[in-house]
């Protein structure tokens, strides 16, 4: 890293250390970027959701306040700048409804969530989001991960920890052991589909990848909860 | 300005906690922003008034964020005030890029910065895009930025700030449109670089925000932009630098009528409440000082004058 923060940064006590870390953590991922030490074919994070917003059922007009179908022809040319995707419009929402496309609350996705029990087809999904996101961690910061890996093995902050863990996991119980090892074991697995998957195709890995899915794309519109 | 005086305003007492606010806003903006500043970097501390600006933007932030977050039905917390205070620094330095180191730096940062907002890489080469860097960071691990609503308005944030140095360097395309669509493309630049500004604000600060109270944010965003560029007229022109309200006939008069229809629809749109008030009084509070601003540039040229209030 060519600069380091002072420790000022926010004040004091731990938030500031935080925020200090995270500086340092997202400097040095763009760093190791620069340096080549990352494939950067992969995104990191990607903002962008004009791909996904293209299949959103509604448009939502900002300037004229305006709910649209999403091929509605009454989309004014100078709104289209302002237009944001809707999934899930709220009842009250409809009072904006577009009186020439006459958009609906959309009923179908209700009846599947209900066939679904509820949010139960969203959070698997959600899961395999996760689970996705996870292994593309492992597959671009690969080499990175068993470099740092190996040098904190043998430091002597790796070694605290490594006695700490040993102490840990001779307290736990029967049951607590297996379940930790049931997870120690998938990662196992997961880290080893990872290499064997780049092996097979011979490169550093950018052939044939799963892109995945925008984060969110059937997420309802906002968070819906308002977090601190 | 004629026609002033029959427009609705704020009472005395509710432009006196508006000064007040204003001040404790600045104060906090400061707090927050000085030892991140100081930490990466500190030229910008001895940089001949830029940072002071910086802090009027973030207090500023701050007070439509504070309208913003009443509006949705909460609590403007000191989490909150420290997010508004980020997201003004952040659009200060990212404009610097565009505005204060000539075209092919303008150009230069939307390549890179879309490379940031589409793959989420960024080439740090200095201090000030190091600060950029780290603020834009900080403000991005407050909320979930892949929300859909959030994700689309930094994106279209881009998007109209993209279009607007479009239209700077290369303003041939816009010369060859009738008079009517020239400023319908500029009026429409103008409003959508506000009203996508303040919808990231207000879903930094609220996400879910209402969608039926969006679109009157957005009427907000777009004023302020129009007022904004009312005080800067003079020295936009100068710089040849062509806006909505610098082509316009009769930019006074534009201004008032849309000042006088943006507020009507707030004050009919929005739930009462505190945060009505704020929005409206501060729109009110900037409104006259930036026709103060443009008065005293008008002879004035190039200099421009900052309002630090």
């Amino acid at each position: 890293m060519s600069k380091k923060p002072s420790g000022k940064g926010g004040g004091h006590g731990t938030v500031a250390q935080r925020a200090d870390l995270g500086d340092s953590i997202a400097i040095m991922i763009q760093e190791l970027r620069s340096r080549g030490r990352i494939d950067d074919s992969q995104p990191l994070l990607r903002i962008d959701y004009r791909k996904e917003a293209a299949t959103a059922p509604f448009q939502f007009d900002m300037a004229n306040a305006r709910l649209h179908r999403t091929s509605c022809c009454a989309i004014p040319r100078g709104s289209k700048s302002a237009l944001y995707a809707v999934w899930t419009p709220a009842p009250e929402d409809m009072e904006m409804a577009c009186k020439r496309c006459r958009p609906v609350m959309p009923v179908e996705a209700e009846e599947d969530e209900m066939a679904n029990g509820k949010d139960g087809g969203r959070e698997r999904e959600l899961a395999t989001d996760i689970i996705f996101g996870f292994l593309s961690i492992i597959d671009q910061f690969g080499s990175v991960l068993t470099e740092r890996g190996r040098e904190y093995r043998s430091s002597e902050r790796g070694k605290e920890v490594v006695k700490a863990f040993e102490t840990l996991y001779s307290e736990l119980t029967k049951k607590q052991k297996e379940a930790l090892d049931i997870t120690v074991s998938s990662l196992d697995v997961l880290v080893g589909a990872v290499r064997r998957y780049n092996e097979g195709f011979g490169t550093n890995g950018t052939n044939g990848r799963s892109a995945g899915k925008g984060t969110g794309a059937h997420k309802k519109n906002g968070n819906g909860r308002a977090r601190g | 300005m004629a026609g002033v005086s029959h427009l609705w305003e704020p009472d005395a007492g509710l432009l006196r906690d508006i000064e007040s606010m204003a001040r404790e806003y600045r104060r906090r903006a400061e707090e927050h922003l000085k030892p991140i500043v100081s930490s990466y970097y500190p030229a910008l501390l001895d940089g001949g008034g830029e940072y002071r600006k910086m802090i009027e933007l973030s207090t500023k932030m701050t007070m439509v964020g504070h309208a913003c977050t009443e509006i949705g039905g909460y609590r403007f917390d000191e989490r909150r005030r420290r997010m508004s205070a980020l997201f003004g620094a952040c659009c200060f330095i990212g404009d610097s890029f565009i505005d204060d180191f000539g075209d092919e730096a303008a150009r230069e940062y939307i390549e890179r910065y879309e490379l940031l907002l589409t793959k989420g890489w960024f080439d740090i080469r200095n201090d000030r895009e190091r600060l950029f860097f780290v603020i834009l960071t900080r403000l991005f691990g407050e909320r979930d930025v892949l929300d859909p609503m959030l994700r689309q308005a930094i994106f279209s944030l881009f998007l109209a700030q993209k279009r607007d140095v479009d239209l700077r360097l290369d303003p041939g395309w816009l010369k060859v449109l009738r008079r009517r669509s020239r400023l319908d493309q500029l009026r429409v630049c103008a409003r959508d670089r506000s009203g996508h500004a303040i919808t990231v604000l207000s879903l930094f600060l609220v996400p879910g925000f209402p969608l039926r109270y969006h679109h009157l944010l957005y009427t907000a965003g777009a004023l302020i932009m129009y007022i904004d560029d009312h005080g800067d007229c003079y020295s936009d022109l100068y710089h040849n630098r062509v806006t909505y309200m610098n082509q316009v006939k009769n930019p006074s008069a534009t201004l008032l009528r849309a000042f006088a229809r943006g507020t009507e629809r707030l004050r009919k749109g929005l739930p009462e409440g505190r945060g009505r008030e704020i929005l409206l009084a501060f729109l009110y509070r900037y409104f006259i000082t930036r026709i103060e601003k443009h008065r005293l540039e008008r002879d004035r040229g190039r200099y421009s004058w900052t309002v630090y209030e």
